[in-house]
This record gives structure tokens, sequence and C-alpha cells, in this order.
């Protein structure tokens, strides 16, 4: 009988010792904050009398220049190009037993890779000025994306893996098969571009206003056909291209006179310091996708080239 | 003695161990503070491949400070081109946030600690005490994102979307009526949750920021967004702006949310053709119902069982990315994320909306879907069409299938 006792003095012993640590799970600990420049801060960043922020200017441009590049790589990649799905959506998706393959990795001939998209970043806010962008673009500033120009989905792939739109524009979303598809746009909170996600009849379309524009290219998938993604850009001016079949891209018109910074991306990675770039065959740096341009004159034809590894892509 | 539990010794032994257990948790409150957003963080690093530096981290939380307070000394931001008064006000901000406390005058202090952050968490990351043990999770502000409301899929809700949840509370999960709450304190609840649910947003932008993945062009960990020594410089000002563009379209968003008009239902809604024209819909390719809530609508359609990409919330696809290696998960798990749960659809036949079960709910339901979630938005059915769907819907419940004891029931008087 003591004995028993004896135990279970010690086990309340040990049960209080174990509830000295406590059972709550592990928490990520607060980023340390300094206060008396919270207070500063806010000075400077909330309106009012205090305030002192503004918009930064840019130089005026001098005129337009061209931009083409290519994006190669340097061998074909060894990629298996597998089916993409199998079963019955499979079987559904295609009819015609044609495999749903990856759409994405699309290399040419010449080892040119498709839709890598390139877009300018700096100046960050290109006013509406015809100074700034030719009349060219005025035409479809706020047009409508229909036909060839509208993002579709055909035998349950997405017929543009990287899709590239103005901010402005408003676009066709197709469904061009015989089922229902549900497109889920994620939108871009960063730059405005809004998300949507819409269930699409066999044949039937949707319309996709962004309202905002994006950063970087944002993910588009089917929640119904999980192996279905593309990617999207919205951009607030019409300074972006994405590569065709051969690699090559082109931005016409493009402001010159002024510093600009592009960025270049693929699949959503931006290109990095393991990508061979060349502006007029003289060496470039490229980081994190970024790549200054300067000294641009009006009516200049700037030739840029990319040359990706293969091996990082296997 | 010897029927005494503890001898003297033991006791003193006890008495030690209380006495080291007391001092140990000390006599002064917890240090009350925002946690980051921790999964976003290690998602956007993973795909951008750059890490986050300390001193980003210090200037992100500053940064958050001077805008927003702390969780007892709650600030209500001032916003360039917006009237900020319409959101949200100081008074009702101190109401919520704090400990939990009546003041002087009687006033409640604290209501937001008291009522809902054992499950939303101090910072409304869905991530309080309680949380884990819940399913659904508590709801993670810090997107923006809620999915009961009677707004566009990707627009805010109304401040009334937010005021019903808060007086149905959500059935079928954890989160319960506060029906009984003075309208004065719901108020001020509702406008913390925005108030937080806006803290969260910038704090999602400010990460991708300084990640380099927006427009300011952030070179490496060690390059801060703001710092006072640079204050007159061009590109502080630049910088300064974009937060307050950032804050101007956040608050914007909410200011700008509205319900949508809901037109009346078609002559024979509510009849047997009604719900035949629902039920057709439902199964048919133009609603594709099935898909998801499958062929007798238990919530078990083809793409619930698709274990490669599982259907899962917008929320548990940020924490948890395809793909995670074995660093990946530990990185998580030392970060406290919510284990990864797969979602599944309604089951309609139980008569359980977590949205709500007037006819009106469920329209908005299917006309716009939900938000974060794979359910879409309807857009190309009319508005009729969504009335005969919903009906079909609110009729499932009904059906003797869905009802087995009944059935057995009748089976039994049969017999009999």
């Amino acid at each position: 009988m003591f004995r028993g006792k004896k135990i279970a003095s010690w086990i309340s012993l040990l049960l209080i010792v174990g509830c000295l640590p406590g059972c709550q799970r592990k928490v990520v600990d607060a980023w340390p904050s300094n206060s008396d420049a919270a207070r500063q801060i806010r000075d400077v960043v909330e309106p009012g009398e205090g305030s002192q922020a503004t918009a930064g200017l840019a130089k005026e441009p001098t005129g337009f220049a061209t931009l083409r590049g290519v994006v190669q790589f340097n061998r074909k990649p060894n990629v298996p190009v597998g089916p993409l799905a199998s079963g019955n959506d499979a079987k559904l998706c295609s009819p015609d037993d044609s495999a749903l393959e990856n759409t994405f990795l699309q290399v040419g001939p010449n080892n040119g890779l498709r839709n890598v998209a390139i877009w300018l970043t700096k100046p960050r806010r290109i006013p509406e000025d015809p100074k700034w962008i030719h009349k060219e673009y005025q035409a479809t500033r706020d047009a409508l994306l229909t036909g060839k120009d509208a993002f579709d989905q055909k035998k349950c792939v997405f017929v543009s893996p990287m899709f590239a739109m103005r901010s402005t524009q408003t676009v066709e979303i197709l469904n061009s098969d015989s089922m229902l598809h549900n497109t889920k746009i994620e939108g871009d909170p960063s730059g405005g571009a809004a998300g949507a996600n819409s269930g699409i009849s066999g044949g039937g379309k949707v319309l996709y206003e962004p309202a905002g524009y994006s950063n970087q290219p944002f993910k588009v998938s089917c929640s119904i056909h999980g192996w279905m993604q593309s990617w999207m850009l919205v951009r607030p001016n019409p300074f972006f291209a994405v590569s065709d079949l051969n690699g090559g891209f082109e931005i016409a018109q493009l402001p010159a006179g002024i510093d600009m910074e592009f960025r270049v991306s693929h699949e959503g990675k931006f290109f990095g310091a393991d990508v061979e770039a060349t502006v007029n065959g003289e060496p470039l740096t490229i980081k994190s996708g970024r790549l200054k341009l300067s000294g641009i004159e009006p009516n200049d034809e700037i030739e840029l080239k990319f040359v990706l590894d293969a091996k990082n892509y296997e | 003695m010897s029927k005494m539990f503890f001898s003297w010794n033991q006791r003193s032994v006890l008495l030690l161990v209380a006495l080291v257990a007391g001092m140990s948790l000390g006599c002064s409150p917890p240090v009350v503070e925002f946690r980051p957003a921790a999964g976003y963080k290690l998602a956007r690093e993973a795909e951008l491949e750059v890490q986050l530096g300390a001193k980003q981290e210090e200037n992100i939380a500053t940064i958050l400070d001077s805008l927003f307070g702390t969780p007892d000394k709650p600030h209500v931001p001032q916003v360039a081109e917006v009237d900020m008064g319409q959101l949200m006000n100081q008074t009702a901000i101190e109401m919520a946030a704090g400990a939990v406390a009546v003041d002087e005058d009687g006033r409640p202090h604290g209501l937001y600690r008291q009522h809902c952050a054992h499950c939303h968490g101090i910072t409304g990351d869905g991530m309080g005490p309680t949380a884990e043990f819940l399913n659904p999770y508590p709801r993670d502000y810090r997107m923006g994102k809620f999915k009961f409301k009677s707004t566009t899929t990707n627009a805010r809700p109304t401040d009334d979307d937010l005021h019903r949840l808060l007086k149905h509370g959500v059935p079928g999960t954890a989160m319960p009526s506060f029906r009984v709450l003075p309208q004065g304190q719901k108020d001020s609840l509702v406008q913390y949750v925005i108030y937080l649910s806006m803290r969260g947003e910038l704090e999602r932008l400010l990460i991708g920021e300084l990640l380099g993945a927006g427009e300011l062009g952030i070179e490496g960990p060690e390059e801060v967004l703001l710092t006072l020594a640079d204050k007159n410089t061009a590109e502080f000002q630049e910088r300064s702006a974009w937060v307050q563009e950032k804050m101007t379209s956040i608050a914007s968003s909410w200011l700008q949310a509205q319900s949508e008009e809901v037109p009346p239902p078609p002559e024979n809604w509510g009849s047997a053709e009604s719900r035949q024209l629902g039920r057709d819909l439902f199964y048919g390719t133009r609603g594709g119902c099935v898909k998801c809530h499958g062929n007798i609508a238990l919530g078990d359609g083809d793409n619930t069982f698709d274990l490669k990409t599982p259907l899962v919330d917008d929320w548990t696809k940020e924490n948890w990315p395809k793909k995670l290696g074995e660093a990946g998960l530990l990185e998580r798990e030392a970060v406290g994320i919510l284990a990864e749960r797969p979602l599944r659809p309604r089951n309609l036949r139980q008569g359980v909306y977590r949205g709500g079960r007037r006819p009106v709910d469920i329209y908005w339901r299917i006309r716009y879907g939900i938000s974060g979630t794979p359910m879409p938005a309807a857009k190309e059915l009319k508005s009729d069409e969504i009335w005969y769907l919903l009906d079909y819907v609110r009729s499932l419940p009904y059906e003797s299938i869905s009802q087995p004891h009944e059935q057995l029931r009748n089976l039994k008087r049969e017999r009999l």
C-alpha cells in the first residue's frame, strides 16, 4: 500500500517536471523591430505635413529603339518528353490517343527555347505619353484579346504555356475541349493583377480583366486536371516579349536615351549567373534575372543573346 | 505518518519543484508580438533561390511596426487617397487589441485575445494554440482571402459578410456564433480582422520585394527597403512612395468590396421541374459539379482521389509546395507550420453549408466560387441556372438516400 503511494508521489513529481517545458508546439520567433526607426518611418511614409514620399522621376526618352534577342541551349537538352497524364482523363482529353505531352520545355531545331519571358522593369512608371509609348502601341492599349490572341486550352493542355498581356487589356479564356475546365489564375498581389477561378464548359469562354499588373509571371492551372499548368505575365506597359520556338523575341519601339532594366525568366525561374548573356556581342551580367541596359540611342537595334547550359534543364 | 500521501521530505521536494516552476514562468505577463509570415517566406525563398537577410527581416518588422503598431499598441495606418475612417477607427481597434481588461469607464479591451486569438492567433495567421486540433484549420487572414462572402472571387469581403460570419459562425467547423456580443464589440472585432488582414497583406508584399521578386530592384540579403540614413535621397523617396502605393492599393481593395446584386429566382423555382433542371446542370458539363462533389454528391468526386495532385486550398499550397525535400519539411516543422491536409469538397447530402444555408448564400457560393479553394465561379451560368442548381443542391439532404435511418424505419414498417 505504502509502496503504491510512493510510486504515485514520484509520478506526480514527474508530471510537474514534465509540465514545466509545456506542450505547446514550436512557433516562429518574432522578427526584431526598431521602434525608434519605426516612429520616424511613420512620419515619412504616412501622408501628411511631414511626408516626403514622392515617386521618382526618370529622364525623358530621346526616341525609340528596337531590342531583339535569342535564347538558345548550348546543346539539345536530354529531357524525357513523356505524357503528362494517363488513365481516364487522358483518354477523355486526347481521344485520338495522341500523348498529352509536356508543352513547356519546347526546344526548336536551332536549340532555341520557347516561352522565355522578358520584360521592362525600370523605369518603374512609364507615363502614358507618346514620347514614352509609341503611337503603334496605342491601338492595342485597351484591346480585347480574342481568336489566336486569346488564352486557350485544348486537349487538356494550355495552348500558351507563357502568356503575356498588358494590364489595360482584356483576354478571352477559351476552352476548346469538349469537357469542363476550371481555369484558376493566381494573379499577383504585388502589382494588383487579379486572381480568378472560373469553371468553363466545353466550347465556352469567360473574360479575364487583370485590373492590375504583375511583377513576374504567375501560375495558371486547372483544378480538375492537375497536370495543366501555364504562366501569365501582365505588364502596365507594352515593353515585353515571349520567345518563339527558335528562341527569338523582339521588343519594338523601346524608349531610347534612358537607363533601363529588364527581367528574364522561364517557367517562373529568373535567369541567373549561369546564363551566358551578351548585348551586341559584349558580355552582360545577369543577376536574379535582371539585366541593365543604358546608352541606347534612337533607332538603335540591340541584339541580346542568352546561352543556357542544357545540363541545368536535364 | 504512514497514512500521509507524501512524506515530509517528498513534500519539500514538491514545494521546491513548484517554486522553481513558478519562478520559471515569472510574474510579468509574456511579451505579445506579431509573428512573421514564415510559411510565405520559406515558399518565396525556395522559389526565388535567395534567402531573406537578418537586416531585411528587421526592416520588414520595423516598417510594419511604423504603420500598424504592435499587438498591445495598435495604430490605424494613414493611407494616401483613402479615408481610413470608413474602414476602421483607433478606438475600435484599441478595444479589440491588447490584453483582456476593462478600463475605468467600464469599456472592454482585448476582445480579440478573449474571443479569437486562441484559434486565429495573435497575428491573425490561423495558428493559435488550438489551431492544430481543429479541422478545418482556422482562417489565416494575411492573404486577404476569405471564403464565405457576397463579393466576386478575388474581392475582399464586405463588412456585412464579416458581421454575418461573426453572428452565425461557420456551421460544420469550430467557428462559433458570437451573436451574444454587443454590436459595438462585434464592430470592433470586424475592424480588427481587417486591420490584421491589411497588415498581413503588406507584410507579404514587403517579403516579396526584399527577396528581389518585386519592382524596386532589391539586390541581395544585405539591402534593406527603407534606411533613415538615406532619408534625403531620391531612392528613399521612391521607396517610401512604393510603400504608400501598396497601402493605398490594399486599403482600396477593402473599401471597394461590394455585394453583387442577386437577381430574383425564376417563376418555376422550387418546383420539381426546377430541381430537375438543376440536376442536369450538376451532372452535365456546364455545371460540372459532379467532378468534385461526386456521383451521389458525397464530396467524393474523381478529383478527390488524385494522389498526385490532391485538392488543397491556397494556404496549404503555399505552406506545403510540391516536391518538398526533407530539409523543407524540417524547416516548416521548426516554425510551427500546421500539418498538410487535403481539401474535401462538401458532402452536399448533410445539409451543412459553411457559408450559410439561405438560398442567397448558396447562390453566392456557386456564382463566385469559394476564394482560395478549387471551387470555381460559375461565370458562364445564367442567374436562372444558378437558382435551379441551388434548388437541386438544397433538395439533396431530403432525398431518401441521404436519410438512411429513415429508410431503415420504413423497411421495418414494411416487414411488420
